[in-house]
């Protein structure tokens, strides 16, 4: 079965290039604009891992994160934080409960092989 | 304590006339709220344990406030012992002292907001490079191949500059996360000959290693120090046509030392001073962000360490650094 990755994500020319990479390694990769739309797919699957940014409109990452980490549902899902902010973000990652993070502008290899880390 | 004697500038400072000063005291002339800190501090200057009080408030007749830098001095008249104390209004001072860490934070947000905002669509941009030239969306012709690297490793060189802008805020800030560590110096600096050596070769450069193979390991940071080491050694690459480069480390006084030695243009003596300075490029062309070794220094002395060169113009350059054998790190 094809492993499935939720991409929250506001850039959409980062969005359809990310889609892109992983949907070549055999991922299956759904997106949401916003915490709206990401927390509406969430009702229905559940998906294997969740790519995360964190400026998103309305709701940032960190709540996002927050807010997944408390759902007893959803809180075992891999959350990977998709950020451009660099400072402090190893900080954040503990603060906020994330399982890793990647740094935009990223490397294609080390996207592939953190999201392998978790899904396989 | 009531005043005993004073001089017209100290009236016109604090609004009162000669007389009503004379029936003043010390608690008249300062806010109710910081009066236990300044009768203690004046206390500590009675003995003698501080000289100065620096921006204490002060408070006028119409109950405003300014800022004076304050000394005393015990003196002795008719027999009498008297302090004598003097003010110096320190209001401007501190406005621009103000208006300056103001101006430190504004710069700080925008170069962090600017910094973001230029990582994204370069993340869109690199990757939309990468997918074409790796051939995912169709194979390419030889040309096209040829100016999608050039774009490539431009674009990897914009994003370089803007996590070096990036790095330099952050130490600056002093929010800069350090993984302490035991570590192997000499490893660090195998790894940094394996990274560089292709463009030592390009260039027709040797490089040697002159390793002190008894060091002992000590705590720091190996990526943050590797990133020292890798910005000493491309400096020493970019501003060296012939010749070799030497890395060498030693043991020293509870210190391991680090230098990196080349047969470059050298820095000419005036050029010294602004060498750890940050925005500093001595030599344009080289196109860098002029923070590396602003960088350098601060990554160093946050490891409780010390960074300096020796150059002879027209001969070579020397960088040195040293570390700690026992932990003295401070801001970490």
């Amino acid at each position: 079965m094809t492993n499935k990755i939720l991409l929250i994500e506001d850039e959409l020319d980062l969005v359809e290039v990310t889609k892109m990479r992983l949907k070549k390694s055999s991922y299956e990769v759904l997106s949401a604009l916003n915490s709206e739309e990401a927390f509406t797919f969430l009702q229905k699957y559940i998906p294997d891992l969740i790519l995360l940014d964190l400026l998103l409109p309305g709701m940032h990452g960190e709540e996002i994160c927050k807010k997944l980490k408390c759902d007893d549902r959803l809180k075992t899902i891999p959350v990977i934080l998709f950020t451009a902010s660099a400072s402090d973000i190893p900080k954040l990652v503990k603060e906020i409960g994330t399982d890793d993070y990647i740094l935009k502008p990223f490397e294609p290899e080390e996207l592939l092989s953190k999201v392998k880390k978790f899904i396989g | 304590m009531r005043f005993f004697m004073c001089n017209p500038k100290i009236c016109e400072m604090l609004g009162y006339t000669e007389e009503e000063m004379m029936r003043l005291g010390v608690d008249d002339i300062h806010p109710e709220d910081d009066l236990p800190f300044v009768i203690e501090q004046f206390g500590l200057q009675v003995k003698g344990e501080i000289k100065f009080l620096a921006s204490l408030p002060v408070k006028r007749k119409d109950g405003s406030i300014f800022y004076a830098d304050i000394s005393t001095s015990p003196i002795t008249l008719a027999g009498k012992k008297y302090l004598l104390g003097n003010f110096r209004d320190t209001t401007e001072r501190k406005k621009a002292e103000d208006a300056l860490k103001e101006a430190v934070k504004a710069k700080s947000a925008f170069t962090s907001m600017v910094s973001h905002e230029l990582r994204t669509p370069l993340g869109a941009l690199k990757e939309s490079v990468s997918q074409v030239l790796e051939g995912m969306l169709g194979t390419l012709t030889e040309d096209q191949r040829k100016f999608l690297e050039i774009a490539k490793r431009n674009v990897n060189r914009l994003a370089r500059l803007i996590t070096e802008v990036l790095d330099f805020q952050t130490l600056e800030a002093g929010k800069m996360v350090f993984k302490i560590q035991d570590n192997d110096i000499n490893e660090v600096v195998k790894e940094t000959k394996e990274t560089m050596n292709i463009i030592a070769k390009e260039k027709g450069l040797d490089f040697i290693l002159n390793l002190d193979k008894g060091l002992p390991k000590i705590k720091f940071d190996r990526d943050k120090v590797s990133q020292v080491l890798s910005n000493l050694v491309n400096n020493s690459l970019k501003l060296t046509e012939k010749g070799n480069i030497t890395i060498s480390t030693t043991q020293g006084n509870n210190v391991i030392q680090v230098s990196v030695k080349d047969t470059g243009f050298g820095i000419k003596e005036e050029d010294m001073p602004r060498l750890f300075q940050e925005y500093e490029q001595l030599e344009r062309k080289t196109g860098g962000t002029g923070l590396g070794l602003a960088i350098s220094l601060e990554i160093i002395k946050a490891h409780g360490g010390k960074i300096w060169a020796e150059s002879t113009f027209g001969q070579g350059t020397t960088m040195h650094f040293i570390l700690p054998i026992e932990e003295r790190r401070k801001r970490i």
